[in-house]
């Protein structure tokens, strides 16, 4: 009995060394045979992935004949020629505001491209590369409020539409804390609640309303920001270092490398300037 | 993908936020849509033609559009309109307007289920049509109607649920916060779906009494 158990402990413990020893000896070389990369399938579909908005203008929306556009679906089509050598080697998926982190990390897509802002709370469950555009957050009121400044439209009276997520909430609290509030989780649906006069002024990202502004002569951007820097960037499901590292690496060829002509094209057709920051070497010509 | 528990506790004080809203809209929209179905089933079973006829339309729009729809239509058309109503009163009309029809059908449905000879009886024994109807009649379809009633309460819970789309702070709302600033969607509607469950659980249950009560023994 006794013999038995300390042998049975004996085995036990020459197995535990053994699996210890290989898994030691082998270590590096293991891991990074058994770590598949999504990059290698991603290669190997010989396709990209990509969850994105169907209705935020002018990043990612569906245009009149129902196809997806933007400025995320361009830089989307140039990833894709970076990657697999096809700009139209690119799927996409589209997702709602909170239906874009289980779209990444279910696996359903590669990469988020989705006007997506960085903050340290969502970096928790999904990895951010760099910012591949600078975002600010502006307010677009209608003409006929005779509004001009964010101290005029600080007033009990009015009413400011904001996208259902809490940034959007704090922001109100801290700059229009007099105004009331509808939350809305579309920038179409809070474009809606605009247009109709539900709401008087809209809270969202400046190139955004600078194209809602653009398209729409009764509506106009408030020359001030709501004080905050914002950079959208690409995500995908955190733990795939080799992935990332791409998807990074290209952010960093996009916004000041190899690949900055393209980039500088897209920006221009979508906002009518040049992309920040300005660089001592300028502009690419056209 | 497993699921972490003090993060539910954590956002559980936010969620029951969001289910006094959902209880404040569901509430008064499943008393509301019963009444309001009486006068529809009336309107219905009236013998005037063009009342039972304009009755029949209405119930046809609003059975055949989707709940969603009319609060976007309420929403923002009284916007338009230059009469904005709030979200919770678009919400409130849209459910009332649409369950109202299809409570008005499993009325319809109830009285339907007892059948004429019984009144008939009734109108033999010297009861007037009306008695008859109100004695004979209306008990026996009450308690036919029931569990539809219920069912009907439980589809009605859940779609408050589409009142977040319009600026409506109730459950789905809370939720759709919460997973918006976290990216912990699935401890978020895994949350959420039992919120819904245990609501419609307690409206079923006492739904169910309710019909033990009003059996005949």
């Amino acid at each position: 009995m006794n013999g038995s158990l300390l042998g049975g402990l004996r085995i036990t413990a020459i197995v535990l060394l053994a699996t210890f020893g290989l898994t030691t000896l082998g270590g590096g070389t293991a891991l990074a045979q058994t770590a598949t990369s999504r990059l290698d399938e991603i290669v190997k579909r010989d396709k990209l992935i990509v969850a994105t908005f169907s209705t935020a203008p002018p990043f990612c929306y569906t245009d009149e004949t129902g196809k997806l556009v933007g400025f995320d679906i361009d830089i989307a089509h140039l990833i894709a020629k970076s990657l697999l050598g096809d700009e139209n080697k690119v799927e996409f998926v589209t997702v709602t505001s909170e239906g874009r982190w289980p779209a990444v990390n279910s696996g359903r897509a590669d990469i988020g491209l989705a006007t997506t802002t960085v903050y340290p709370d969502r970096a928790l469950r999904v990895a951010f590369t760099r910012p591949y555009i600078d975002s600010g957050i502006s307010i677009l009121v209608r003409q006929d409020t005779k509004v001009n400044s964010l101290a005029e439209l600080n007033d009990a009276k009015f009413t400011l539409a904001n996208l259902s997520n809490p940034q959007m909430a704090d922001r109100a609290k801290r700059f229009l804390p007099k105004v009331k509030v509808l939350t809305f989780d579309t920038p179409s649906a809070e474009f809606a609640a605009v247009k109709s006069g539900q709401a008087q002024a809209m809270q969202m990202d400046t190139p955004v309303l600078n194209w809602y502004a653009a398209n729409n002569k009764e509506l106009k951007v408030l020359p001030e920001n709501l004080g905050v820097i914002q950079g959208n960037a690409i995500f995908m499901k955190p733990g795939d270092f080799t992935l990332w590292l791409w998807a990074d690496t290209m952010v960093q060829e996009m916004t000041a490398g190899s690949r900055y002509a393209e980039y500088s094209d897209i920006y221009r057709k979508w906002f009518g300037h040049n992309p920040p920051p300005e660089r001592f070497y300028g502009q690419p010509g056209k | 993908m497993p699921i972490d528990l003090g993060f539910v506790a954590r956002i559980a004080p936010t969620l029951a936020q969001g289910l006094a809203t959902t209880l404040a809209l569901a509430i008064p929209a499943i008393v509301l849509a019963a009444l309001w179905g009486v006068p529809v089933v009336i309107g219905l079973m009236a013998r005037a033609r063009p009342v039972s006829v304009l009755t029949a339309t209405y119930v046809e729009v609003v059975r055949n559009t989707p709940v969603l729809v009319q609060m976007f239509f309420i929403f923002f058309g009284s916007g338009v309109v230059g009469y904005p109503l709030s979200g919770f009163t678009a919400a409130l009309l849209a459910l009332v307007l649409q369950n109202g029809a299809y409570i008005a059908e499993i009325y319809r449905g109830g009285i339907r289920s007892v059948t004429h000879r019984q009144a008939e009886a009734g109108l033999a024994l010297g009861l007037t049509p009306r008695r008859a109807f109100r004695i004979i009649v209306l008990p026996q379809a009450f308690r036919k109607v029931i569990p539809s009633l219920s069912n009907q309460g439980v589809l009605m819970i859940k779609d408050t649920s589409l009142a977040a789309t319009i600026s409506v702070a109730e459950l789905t709302f809370q939720a759709r916060l919460l997973a918006d600033r976290t990216a912990a969607v699935f401890e978020i509607f895994f949350t959420l779906a039992l919120f819904y469950l245990a609501l419609t659980a307690v409206f079923a249950g006492a739904m169910r009494l309710l019909e033990l009560r009003a059996r005949i023994a």
